[in-house]
């Protein structure tokens, strides 16, 4: 049987995440955003836990939690909104806190919901944040205007704007100064399949180009479509920080198994040592996949293992229905995560 | 100092764009043309009743005089008609019309009128907001994550704050001036105006009388009210800073102001009120050498107790300001 301990070291989860910021820090260039046990105390309750991160350049980095976890505080506190009540913010080696007027130079965000002047049209809102900050001048706001596709409305007042045009401007306003970093909190919040699917494509392009982007988002499917590496937060306290794909593909995915005969099915798989039969994972499954496999086991078992496995029960005559795997969601993702540092010695 | 005057830039744009100066100007556009047609109706009045402004004068000595020895008539009001009736004699024996109608007088009395709570109310309708609405608004979370130091933002919208309050005042005038003028005419700059009236007890003190022009006398007096006004606002400006809702904001400071006209009529035997910024703010009183609201206040102690409030409120919106989270 797998342990939770091997679980983390293959996969590139990593528990304690300042050890491994540390090492990145020996090896490669200064991380663009970096975050050293950041924690923040708000009338005797600890919102933010002595948590650590970095982001590199030209990643896209999801920062994935549910609602009320601490997102927005921390990310508050990147842009220096919020003091932290111990620790240190550093973009591009500056203290985000200390010199917001130097750190907040290489960043651009959009902390929530992108509120601009609603009695001003769409260039004098940008004209007024142009001017609070050195060499941005009528052709970068034309420019950022083309960017983000909103040259046509640029004149109009931004109350008549909609939601999806709002995030556009806020977007624009982001990039003004060529930021480093740019700091999107939950994006495709409000916007329409469309919308988003347009954002994906815009993020990715910016990240190619160079660009950092730090999102926030409380759905793992957004996070797995956009994102290079992850840091998954939960009740203040970072659990995991890895690469995405990685996580996903390795620690958490189940295979779930369908015989004709499920009682020699379960047997076979049992005393097989490739296989581990995960039936207490069961609640961490999507609960629809499960309703529409009823009898299916679920299993942990190494991709490469699954044809073999497949071959011996056939051997002893019990019949494959189906094997599948099945990717797992936020919730079984997190509660495995927080399980396993339960587990963990 | 570009940046600086590029903040300011931005500051002066939002409340403009926002209509708030233009609100303003509507209001004086209604409202002097109607205080003017009231002022007309009293010279109207006066007119039919007096051929001389003599007569008018000795008839207004002789009623007050006849007031204050009636025993039904409070004692502040007696030292109030007292002064009164001192200042009128001394026009009339030196033969000056204290009360003639032009353009000038009447934008002078109009802002001796106004200090109180004309004034301060109009100053509010910039102020209430000039922090909350960045707040209620939500614009503060990208107004603060530009590289500028948020004392330099507050700094800004302070001298902004300045600018619309001395834009406000010269305009007041301006809009009375001319309005008036259009049936008082346009003269009485040099007419002469006497200050220096100083009350001692019931006696009224003329050693340091002297006269002086309207026009200068219009000009100090908006110095005072200038200073008066200012003081309301950056009190605004720190209520703005401490509350999130501009609602709030602006009642709390309508309140604060009302009261303090309530409170000039009535607390003049508690007199640790004086300390109270909203007894102080009718500072042209002294210059019209009327008693002040509570006895031992002069100009230099209500300008004192003024500025004491003024800069509390400056150091407590930058305290916060500079230190406070943005939670929501």
């Amino acid at each position: 049987m797998q342990t939770e301990a091997d679980t983390s070291s293959t996969s590139g989860i990593n528990s304690n995440p300042p050890l491994r910021n540390n090492a990145d820090r020996g090896g490669m260039q200064a991380p663009v955003l970096f975050v050293e046990r950041l924690s923040k105390t708000i009338r005797g309750r600890k919102i933010i836990d002595d948590i650590s991160f970095d982001v590199r350049a030209g990643e896209v980095f999801g920062f994935l939690g549910p609602n009320g976890s601490g997102k927005t505080t921390t990310i508050r506190m990147l842009v220096d909104l919020i003091k932290p009540t111990s620790g240190r913010v550093l973009v591009c080696g500056e203290d985000a806190n200390k010199h917001p007027e130097r750190a907040l130079r290489y960043v651009g965000s959009i902390v929530e919901n992108p509120e601009m002047y609603g009695y001003m049209t769409g260039w004098e809102n940008l004209d007024l944040f142009a001017r609070m900050q050195d060499g941005i001048g009528e052709e970068r706001i034309a420019e950022v205007a083309r960017i983000v596709r909103l040259d046509e409305r640029m004149h109009d007042k931004v109350k008549t704007y909609s939601l999806g045009m709002r995030q556009r401007l806020g977007i624009a306003q982001a990039l003004l100064g060529a930021p480093k970093l740019l700091i999107l909190d939950e994006p495709t919040n409000g916007l329409d399949p469309k919308g988003i699917k347009e954002l994906r494509a815009f993020i990715r392009e910016l990240a190619a180009q160079g660009m950092s982007v730090f999102v926030s988002s409380h759905l793992l499917s957004e996070i797995q479509l956009l994102c290079d590496r992850v840091a998954i937060i939960d009740a203040g306290r970072i659990i995991a920080v890895g690469d995405v794909h990685e996580m996903i593909a390795q620690a958490e995915a189940h295979t779930l198994w369908l015989f004709e005969d499920p009682a020699a099915g379960r047997r076979i798989l049992s005393e097989d040592p490739r296989v581990d039969v995960a039936d207490r994972d069961r609640a961490l499954l999507d609960e629809a996949v499960l309703l529409a496999l009823p009898g299916a086991i679920p299993t942990r078992i190494r991709e490469a293992d699954v044809p073999g496995v497949v071959a011996r029960c056939t051997e002893a005559g019990v019949g494959v229905l189906a094997v599948q795997r099945v990717v797992p969601t936020l919730e079984s993702l997190f509660l495995t995560l927080t399980g396993g540092e339960r587990d963990a010695p | 100092m570009r940046r600086n005057l590029e903040l300011i830039r931005n500051e002066t744009v939002k409340v403009w764009k926002k209509k708030r100066f233009a609100v303003i100007l509507l209001i004086l556009l209604v409202l002097v043309p109607v205080f003017v047609y009231a002022q007309m109706k009293i010279a109207q009045n006066s007119e039919d009743k007096f051929t001389d402004w003599r007569a008018e004068l000795r008839q207004r000595i002789a009623d007050n005089t006849n007031a204050l020895s009636s025993d039904r008539i409070p004692e502040e009001w007696k030292k109030w008609r007292l002064a009164l009736v001192q200042q009128l004699q001394y026009y009339l024996d030196r033969d000056v019309n204290p009360n003639t109608t032009n353009a000038v007088r009447f934008t002078n009395t109009f802002l001796q009128n106004a200090v109180g709570l004309f004034i301060p109310l109009m100053v509010l309708a910039v102020a209430s907001d000039i922090v909350s609405s960045e707040r209620s608004g939500g614009t503060i979370k990208m107004l603060l994550t530009r590289p500028v130091r948020r004392w330099r933002i507050l700094a800004a919208k302070l001298a902004t704050l300045t600018l619309y309050v001395s834009l406000i005042l010269v305009v007041t005038a301006a809009v009375s001036y001319l309005i008036s003028g259009l049936v008082f005419g346009y003269g009485g700059w040099r007419e002469p105006v006497f200050v220096g009236f100083r009350l001692h007890g019931s006696d009224m003190d003329t050693t340091g009388v002297h006269a002086v022009t309207q026009g200068a006398y219009m000009l100090m007096q908006l110095g005072l009210v200038w200073f008066s006004a200012m003081t309301v606002a950056v009190i605004a400006f720190m209520v703005s800073v401490l509350v999130r809702s501009t609602a709030a904001s602006l009642v709390t400071m309508m309140a604060a102001v009302i009261s303090g006209s309530i409170l000039a009529n009535m607390a003049s035997s508690w007199h640790s009120a004086k300390y109270l910024f909203n007894v102080n703010l009718d500072l042209s009183v002294y210059l019209q050498g009327s008693p002040p609201p509570i006895e031992g206040m002069t100009l230099g102690f209500s300008l004192a107790v003024l500025g004491v409030w003024a800069l509390a409120a400056i150091g407590v919106s930058f305290a916060v300001f500079t230190r406070q989270d943005i939670l929501a």
